[in-house]
């Protein structure tokens, strides 16, 4: 990081370089968020008349039953997309890189490909696995004789976010498998070696070698894993919409109702901005923690 | 490095094919013309019939039939379209209103209009409509959902009938009934009877979570509360409240038909189109639609159940206010014209409107497809249609219509109370908590106006 | 190195090799088949579909093909998705690669915010804030134009561009812009004919992540595109899901036609890309 006066250029070229840039993404990403800010302040029912309330938009965010259990809906399905997004990736990618797997370029290819479907694509397939009288799930089910287990599975409301997590969780798993084996294969293979002549068996040495020695990209998955799970919308827009009742209901869909169906444009844009808070919020305590466990073991 | 420089050549002349193509595309929307130098003149229209889907949609259909009639009548005016599936274009309607620029034409849902008018996005049309000379055809209260301080703002664009109910009579008579059932005993001990032949009782697909409200609740909610508390609830004048007693009732006995396993097990997690094909494939006795179901299951139900279909209404309710011959219906959608436009265009596209949306509409689709339209029109021989239109024709004769509860009650409430359908069907919440969270969103509402 | 192995251990190592080659070639298979399924069911009629969704088809019915590749507009929505998907790439990589390269060079004034505030980009609810983007675009002026729908793509790639280039640049040594600088290379020659070469498999990496996230995109070409002449092949799709659809078939088809030029490109370069994916991915 330290300055090279030889290859650091003017400030003009500076400049030149970056001001481009940033003036398009501010005016892109950044002006709608002030913009969703400021219309948080209106009592605004969409068209053009709006009336000035305050920060009673932002204020009733901490009142609204149904925004905090939406909350708990992203956190509950942030949780288990690290835990099933990454641990199983984790898994894969030690496994991938053992010698004991057969046919590796073959598995990256195909587990990777999920990654580049449509969220719509996704849910139709996931759909048709749930599906009472078509699906896979009871098709299995019943030809395995568990028919008693049989049921229309997104009817259930305990069960309905725990099923929409798992093909959110199947869809990632190779994308974060990737980026872990790019880790794990930058561990000096010595290592392992000293390990194996040490008598360390797979579970030990992925539990002492890799884990402390990649945990820097992990903490970069977990990241990401969060980001996108506080803002996932499509895949549980196609399953369930958010039903039954709010069993599936996440912050982005209650934001996208509060605007679209309910017409509380004013309120809507308020959530956004305290949905980007939150995630802010979740992410840096998450990172905090993480840093901080990570410092202790060592 | 070869390998490399193939790659590029071939990212460029894919590059450059798209870009073609953006120019071959931009070029071709306005080529259409006659080849006149005479000015083009050009009305934008946004609604959300597809023409893919004409053959199973008698509101689409007469749409496009009269959109070519005009187009003919008029080869210079040049008429852009913008159609989408019907939840994206709410969406999107909704997005264009919020910066005040709307098409020239677009459809309005009902309950969009206190909005639209108190935010002058849309122009009355008394205007037209006094100097129409077939204005008395329209059927009484047909402009009810468009009205706003005693003006109207949207033609109607259909004769909606939400709450109809489609049996199979053979399934029904093999289990000892000859018609529909007048009292809710006999369907639950039908319900039980079906159930132990591995029968679907009735089809509902409720998962887009408006079916049961729009197509079961809003003529069962009637049966108990009666008209004048929906009428109140819809003035929003605090007269009447969700959690009266008639109402939760009602709610009461939606959640018991579903304890009694009156509906298919995944009623939640479909949509009412796969859940028809229970009824259309004879797995299912009964299925409650709209009006729309007479052309889909003409499309789509075998001939041997299409031949059984009969109409009926939902029975009346021990000690209801509503009246025994009615169900949900009226107007649900609305062509409206933005308010944005002036002199010679606004003549243009009132013109066009009417001549949309007019008596010849309702002539083509009573005609043609032989349900009642907007506007009254005589039929004298209705024997040319299939058997299904028959009997809704004759049905539609006697029935009384009450107000659809989602196209006229706000939509933060309807939001509230779909939700709580939902769940007050899978039993994980009861009637009078559903009713509460209703309430509450209505006086939220109420307070603002 | 199979060598080192104690010979005690042998049984235990290929049972744990069975099951493990067991259980990620199920995993592997989960992945493939529903695109084989939405594949064989596209061939199937209506009928067929509906007697047994998962069975092969009896014979190959190519009508739904037929039907969308003549009756809609598909091939004016696959140009324009192709247009946006390419121009966006290039411009995503450009300048992700541009502010990477700065942000991890140089140190300067607010470089840490500047790098922070463009990762907040990834955590954008897009859905939420769709009314202000609206609003944006049509009081500009920039709404429902060919080239509309490359600036929230362009800007929305940016974060995870710039994430990506600037923890590469970091296992890029100094010295070779040093040693060019030396030999008298300018500014610009060292960062275009020099770095950025040597920025390629981060770039792959960038590349991939995009292109199916542009083509895939549904949101911003439903509110931003009103133009029939413009619009991309997700809208476009969506006569398939109206009301009236149960056409399963048709739809799956419909699906199918939109993934295929992706998924013919994913496995056609599938070596490539891993290997950019693999040599690219974040280093910690």
């Amino acid at each position: 990081m330290q300055n090279n006066s030889m290859t650091k250029p003017k400030s003009m070229t500076f400049v030149l370089y970056l001001l481009p840039s940033i003036l398009l993404y501010t005016f892109i990403v950044f002006v709608p968020i002030v913009l969703a800010g400021y219309y948080g302040f209106f009592d605004w029912s969409g068209g053009v008349s709006k009336t000035f309330i305050g920060f009673q938009n932002y204020l009733g965010l901490f009142s609204d039953d149904e925004f905090k259990k939406s909350f708990v809906n992203n956190i509950y399905l942030t949780f288990l997309c690290i835990v099933g997004q990454i641990g199983l990736a984790f898994v894969f990618a030690a496994m991938l890189n053992s010698k004991l797997i057969k046919f590796k370029p073959f598995h990256r290819t195909m587990t990777y490909f999920p990654s580049i479907l449509s969220a719509v694509v996704i849910g139709f397939i996931w759909n048709m696995i749930y599906d009472y009288n078509y699906g896979f799930l009871n098709t299995m089910l019943t030809k395995l004789g568990m028919s008693q287990y049989v049921q229309p599975w997104l009817n259930n409301e305990k069960m309905a976010l725990t099923l929409v997590s798992i093909p959110l969780i199947w869809q990632f798993v190779g994308y974060y498998m990737i980026i872990l084996m790019s880790s794990m294969a930058a561990i000096d293979p010595q290592i392992f070696e000293m390990a194996e002549i040490d008598g360390a068996t797979g579970w030990k040495k992925a539990r002492y070698i890799t884990l402390p020695m990649i945990k820097n990209t992990l903490i970069v998955c977990v990241t990401l894993c969060i980001a996108g799970n506080m803002k996932v919308f499509d895949h549980i827009y196609v399953m369930t919409g958010g039903g039954p009742g709010d069993a599936t209901n996440v912050m982005a869909m209650y934001a996208y109702k509060t605007s679209f169906v309910s017409y509380k444009m004013g309120y809507g844009s308020a959530m956004s901005i305290g949905i980007l808070i939150l995630s802010l919020i979740v992410i840096g305590s998450t990172r905090y923690v993480l840093t901080r466990l990570s410092r202790e073991k060592e | 490095m070869k390998k490399t420089q193939k790659a590029i050549s071939l990212l460029l002349s894919v590059l450059m094919a798209g870009s073609l193509g953006a120019c071959g595309t931009g070029s071709q929307g306005s080529t259409s013309g006659s080849g006149t130098s005479e000015a083009k003149q050009e009305i934008t229209i946004s609604h959300y019939y597809i023409e893919e889907q004409r053959n199973q949609d008698a509101d689409g259909d007469s749409f496009y039939a009269m959109l070519e009639k005009y187009q003919k009548a008029h080869p210079n005016v040049k008429i852009t379209q913008t159609a989408m599936d019907q939840s994206d274009y709410a969406t999107k309607i909704q997005a264009q209103a919020a910066v005040g620029e709307m098409p020239d034409v677009f459809l309005v849902k009902g309950s969009w209009f206190n909005n639209f008018v108190s935010n002058k996005l849309i122009a009355p049309l008394n205007e037209i409509l006094d100097s129409y000379d077939k204005k008395d055809t329209y059927r009484d209260g047909i402009f009810d959902a468009a009205t706003v301080d005693g003006k109207i703002y949207g033609l109607s664009t259909q004769f909606s009938v939400t709450s109809l109910v489609f049996y199979n009579a053979k399934m029904w008579k093999d289990i000892g009934y000859d018609k529909f059932p007048d009292n809710w005993n006999d369907i639950y001990a039908a319900i039980k009877k079906f159930n132990a032949k591995g029968i679907t009782p009735i089809a509902l697909g409720n998962k887009d979570k408006w079916p049961a409200e729009s197509c079961i609740l809003s003529a069962l909610g009637d049966r108990y509360t009666g008209t004048d508390w929906t009428k109140s609830i819809i003035k929003k004048d605090g007269t009447a409240k969700f959690t009266d007693t008639s109402f939760v009732n009602a709610l009461d006995q939606l959640q018991k038909l579903s304890k009694a396993k009156a509906f298919n097990a995944d009623f939640n997690s479909i949509q009412n189109n796969p859940a028809d094909e229970y009824y259309c494939s004879g797995k299912a006795a009964t299925t409650i639609e709209g009006f729309w179901e007479i052309a889909y299951l003409t499309e789509n139900a075998t001939p041997d159940v299409l031949k059984n279909t009969k109409i009926a209404i939902l029975p009346p309710v021990d000690g209801g206010k509503g009246s025994a011959d009615s169900t949900s219906g009226g107007c649900g959608w609305f062509m409206g014209m933005s308010n944005a436009l002036t002199g010679e265009k606004k003549k243009l596209v009132q013109d066009f409107l009417l001549s949309m949306y007019g008596y010849d509409y309702s002539e083509y689709v009573a005609t043609e497809h032989g349900l009642p339209a907007p506007c009254n029109v005589k039929l004298d021989d209705v024997s040319k249609f299939p058997q299904l239109t028959q009997d809704y024709l004759k049905l539609m004769e006697t029935t009384k219509l009450t107000p659809i509860y989602d196209i006229q009650m706000e939509g933060s409430v309807i939001e509230t109370m779909n939700s709580g359908i939902q769940q007050l069907m899978n039993g994980s919440k009861d009637a009078k908590t559903v009713a509460a969270a209703i309430q509450t969103e209505q006086d939220k509402v109420a307070k603002k106006k | 190195m199979e060598n080192s192995i104690s010979r005690p251990n042998k049984i235990g190592r290929f049972t744990l090799g069975f099951f493990g080659n067991l259980i990620i070639l199920f995993f592997s298979v989960t992945c493939i088949f529903p695109a084989i399924w939405l594949f064989y069911s596209s061939l199937k009629t209506k009928a067929e579909f509906h007697a047994d969704p998962v069975g092969l088809p009896q014979a190959f019915n190519f009508n739904s093909y037929v039907y969308i590749m003549t009756k809609t507009n598909m091939w004016i929505w696959m140009m324009n998705t192709i247009r946006n998907t390419v121009l966006s790439l290039v411009l995503i990589l450009l300048i992700g690669f541009i502010v990477g390269y700065f942000l991890s060079r140089f140190s300067f004034l607010g470089r840490k915010t500047l790098y922070s505030y463009f990762l907040i980009g990834m955590l954008v609810p897009i859905h939420a804030l769709m009314i202000p983007m609206y609003v944006l675009f049509n009081k500009t002026g920039i709404g429902d134009q060919w080239y509309t729908l490359l600036f929230p793509y362009v800007a929305f790639g940016l974060p995870i561009a710039v994430f990506l280039v600037e923890s590469y640049m970091h296992n890029i040594p100094k010295e070779i812009e040093e040693a060019a600088a030396i030999d008298g290379s300018s500014f610009n020659r060292t960062l275009f004919s020099i770095v950025l070469p040597m920025c390629k498999p981060i770039l792959v990496t960038v590349g991939i992540i995009q292109f199916f996230s542009v083509w895939n995109e549904f949101t911003f070409a439903l509110i931003l595109i009103s133009k029939e002449a413009l619009k991309t092949v997700p809208v476009g799709l969506t006569i398939f899901k109206g009301q009236y659809a149960t056409d399963y078939p048709r739809m799956m088809t419909a699906m199918l036609i939109s993934i295929l030029p992706a998924v013919a490109l994913y496995f056609a370069f599938s070596k490539q890309i891993i290997k950019g994916m693999v040599a690219g991915a974040v280093k910690g």
